[in-house]
């Protein structure tokens, strides 16, 4: 395992599951969409929105994973200074916030017919949306650097300021009194969700885990390319 | 299929239920599309470096 922290290894590590792990992805979001829109019935409240739930759930998920992901690599990276975790962390930042813009899109959507209105400066949408901006400010500050050693260090920087936010999504539909439902799966106790609309959910979840290895192991990839083009310049120019 | 046809036939939340499938799909093809649009000029310039490095 401790192999693969070799930008070199992890490349070729890279270069032979990615193949399998790009189609999977497609694989597993037709069978994803097929339990969604075919085996799942709609709910008694929500009634057909609930679809938007397997969209919307499994983006969450990724949107908090990925942060924390992110946030385990600036601490290597400050802590080590090893450069991998750096390249992961960039790479992780525009995934994290394309599946965090994702979660909002889909949750305002499911919030007008549901609540009667597309936004509401809730605990859980704030606190999703602050998420957002994290996302952004780490790739603006990564990338406003000349010198990509000091975006990187500034942008690991703001990631471990920014993990407070975490537990404040997580947690924040507990702690204030908010429109937003709370967690209908938790690790402490039998979901509170049908089999049949757990399914797709479980489906769905994996289906967008695949999908956002097989697109960090191709940032991935281009990251260490950028690295390597910009040695072999500097030695051309020397 | 049944639950699909009432998916069809409910024209009060159809179009939330779509269009949330389609922006996000929408978006994440459009991440897979350009990161690897991106790796693959990244290779080829990488490749011709390397050639023009070893001229």
């Amino acid at each position: 395992m401790f192999n693969l922290s070799n930008p070199k290894k992890f490349q070729n590590f890279s270069d032979t599951i990615y193949p399998w792990v790009f189609y999977g992805s497609f694989i597993s979001v037709v069978i994803g969409l097929y339990f969604s829109f075919f085996k799942s019935p709609p709910d008694y409240l929500q009634g057909e929105t609930v679809r938007i739930m397997y969209v919307h759930v499994p983006c969450a998920w990724l949107s908090l994973q990925i942060y924390l992901i992110m946030a385990i690599c600036s601490f290597v990276s400050i802590v080590y200074k090893h450069p991998l975790a750096d390249i992961i962390s960039r790479s992780c930042a525009p995934i994290g916030a394309c599946f965090t813009l994702i979660t909002l899109i889909t949750g305002s959507i499911w919030g007008k017919p549901t609540w009667g209105t597309w936004w509401v400066w809730d605990a859980r949408l704030t606190s999703e949306l602050i998420l957002l901006f994290i996302y952004l400010g780490h790739i603006l500050i990564s990338n406003s650097f000349e010198d990509v050693r000091k975006g990187d260090k500034n942008a690991a920087i703001l990631t471990l300021v920014g993990v407070i936010n975490l537990p404040i999504i997580k947690w924040s539909v507990d702690w204030w009194n908010t429109l937003h439902q709370t967690a209908s799966i938790s690790k402490f106790s039998s979901p509170s969700i049908d089999p049949l609309m757990l399914t797709p959910l479980l489906i769905m979840t994996s289906s967008m885990m695949l999908f956002f290895i097989s697109i960090l192991l191709n940032r991935v990839s281009s990251e260490v390319l950028k690295r390597k083009i910009e040695i072999i310049r500097i030695n051309q120019n020397n | 299929m049944n639950y699909f046809l009432e998916l069809l036939e409910s024209e009060k939340h159809l179009s939330y239920v779509m269009s949330s499938y389609l922006i996000a799909f929408f978006i994440i093809v459009l991440l897979v599309v350009s990161s690897k649009i991106e790796n693959k000029k990244l290779k080829k310039k990488y490749q011709d470096m390397i050639k023009e490095d070893e001229k």
